[in-house]
């Protein structure tokens, strides 16, 4: 094709769409004027255009369905694959029954059923005697269970240690940051020493929060005795559905009937917010997603919010709140700064 | 003080209207649930353009899934300061292109779902269909260009930028579009 035609196609097609400049209208007509082929050809390609409109497609497929098909081919959610440590246990054990014909897999299965419960003995041995110290960073989150059946599920950026071996006198752990605690009964009190408080249960389940100043305790069920540290007999007795709160030197509060799940949600994922001012979500939203945010505009930190995240993405909490906010943010430097 | 509440429908409502640029940064890191909103939100244009290159509704389908995979799995590559329109497009034209190229030439007008000459009796229909005949016949580099200006409605610079090509390029490549069409119509008469 030649270079004039080229041009000239390109001039009637940015006529047809409506793109011609001012002095690509005059060359064009000066073209148009040039030959009655000329004009043959304007309208021709113009029939085209007209013509060549995209043709209407029918049935375009069902979006939910190609959506979950979508999600199920692909893992969406990068989390941790429970299925796999289950398989390759299975796999073990049903390669360990091949190896071996059945009368001597009865053999091997008892062995292994001794060294199992052998080494639990010990393990629990190990566990009662001897101390532990757990840690979790800025979005990691665990489940302890001690050697007495006690579980412990400590929250994002959190600490608990027992330095004076667990349960051989008395159940006694120090914790920092927050905890979700399921006692098993027995004789020994448990108690949770954090900075400024104890909370001393027999059996039962509750919460306990240390964060700043302030140590805050639910209680899910049972009875718990909230203690002041350096106080003997400043305290609040607590039951199921109450909260108890000993916020730097001051004298142990009791909240009535608070919405429990609420403060329990964390072990599900979930973020719970009841006017909050600003500064202290973004804290939470900090360790609970280990990531940083910054607020520019120090007007914003005083502004609360009522809100509830259920699971939901990082960038997605933070667009919310920025337009709830009026406030806009940005990615920068790995940091989020709201402006 | 200023006392805001969130629900959850705002929050709903929210997600839905991030913009492609916010979208953009929430996929880059990770959020599947932006994921999803971009999902919802290019199916059908993406479906319409690689129709209009497959004339094939299984590997439409197809090829969209595959579409969708490479953006996740490159979704570190997203750059929240350019359109992620683009990127999406020049993705999805990269996919096509390997498709073609993979596809032995044997195969090459086998989709093609218009007959040769169709009479109806209405010359305004005949034509349409005959030049949708022809677009299909064009060369695939050329058809992609061609659909993604009319059809899709990019301009010549979008375009340029979805297949790293000049801008010359793209004009010389509509302009034989064209001229296919043009010369395709006047034989049919």
């Amino acid at each position: 094709m030649r270079k004039r035609d080229i041009k000239f196609i390109n001039l009637c097609i940015k006529s047809l769409n409506g793109e011609l400049k001012e002095n690509e209208r005059k060359s064009i007509d000066e073209w148009l004027a040039a030959s009655e082929e000329n004009k043959r050809m304007y309208n021709e390609l113009k029939k085209v255009w007209i013509h060549s409109e995209p043709p209407v497609i029918q049935d375009i497929p069902d979006i939910d369905l190609e959506w979950t098909k979508f999600k199920t081919g692909l893992q969406l959610n990068s989390g941790y694959n429970k299925k796999t440590k289950i398989d390759f246990i299975k796999n073990i054990f049903s390669s360990f029954h091949n190896f071996f014909e059945k009368k001597y897999a009865i053999i091997v299965y008892s062995a292994a059923v001794l060294i199992i419960i052998s080494s639990l003995f010990l393990w629990d041995h190990y566990l009662s005697t001897s101390s532990f110290n757990v840690k979790t960073s800025k979005g990691e989150k665990t489940l302890i269970t001690l050697s007495d059946g006690t579980k412990v599920h400590l929250n994002c950026e959190s600490s608990i240690k027992c330095s004076d071996g667990y349960s051989r006198r008395d159940r006694k752990v120090y914790l920092e940051g927050e905890a979700y605690f399921e006692v098993i009964k027995n004789r020994q009190n448990f108690i949770v020493i954090t900075p400024n408080a104890s909370t001393k249960v027999l059996g039962t389940k509750f919460n306990v929060r240390a964060r700043g100043e302030e140590t805050r305790v639910i209680v899910k069920t049972g009875v718990v005795i909230l203690n002041k540290n350096d106080k003997e007999n400043d305290s609040v007795k607590l039951e199921k559905g109450e909260m108890g709160l000993i916020s730097g030197k001051d004298s142990p509060n009791k909240i009535d009937s608070v919405d429990t799940e609420s403060f329990l949600g964390w072990m599900d994922g979930k973020l719970f917010f009841r006017q909050e001012p600003l500064h202290n979500i973004i804290e939470e939203l900090n360790r609970a997603y280990d990531v940083t945010i910054q607020i520019s505009d120090s007007t914003l930190s005083a502004h609360t919010l009522t809100a509830t995240f259920d699971n939901l993405p990082f960038p997605s909490v933070i667009n919310s709140i920025c337009l709830t906010l009026g406030s806009e943010y940005k990615f920068e430097n790995d940091k989020y700064i709201i402006y | 003080m200023n006392s805001n509440v969130l629900t959850v429908e705002m929050q709903k409502q929210y997600i839905k209207e991030m913009s492609d640029k916010q979208l953009s940064e929430a996929i880059k890191n990770s959020d599947s649930s932006a994921f999803k909103i971009l999902y919802f939100r290019y199916y059908e244009p993406l479906y319409r353009y690689i129709f209009y290159r497959t004339y094939s509704k299984e590997l439409t389908k197809d090829l969209l899934q595959d579409v969708f995979t490479k953006l996740w799995l490159n979704r570190k590559r997203f750059d929240s300061s350019k359109s992620l329109k683009s990127f999406i497009y020049s993705i999805t034209s990269n996919l096509l292109i390997d498709y073609y190229r993979k596809r032995s030439s044997r195969v090459k007008y086998k989709n093609e779902i218009f007959c040769a000459k169709v009479i109806t009796g209405n010359d305004f229909l005949e034509d349409k269909i005959s030049i949708q005949n022809a677009v299909s016949r064009l060369s695939e580099k050329i058809k992609d260009v061609f659909i993604l200006n009319r059809y899709e409605g990019f301009t010549y610079k979008e375009i340029a930028d979805i297949q790293c090509i000049s801008i010359k390029t793209v004009e010389k490549r509509m302009s034989k579009a064209l001229k296919y069409l043009r010369d395709y119509l006047k034989e049919k008469k």
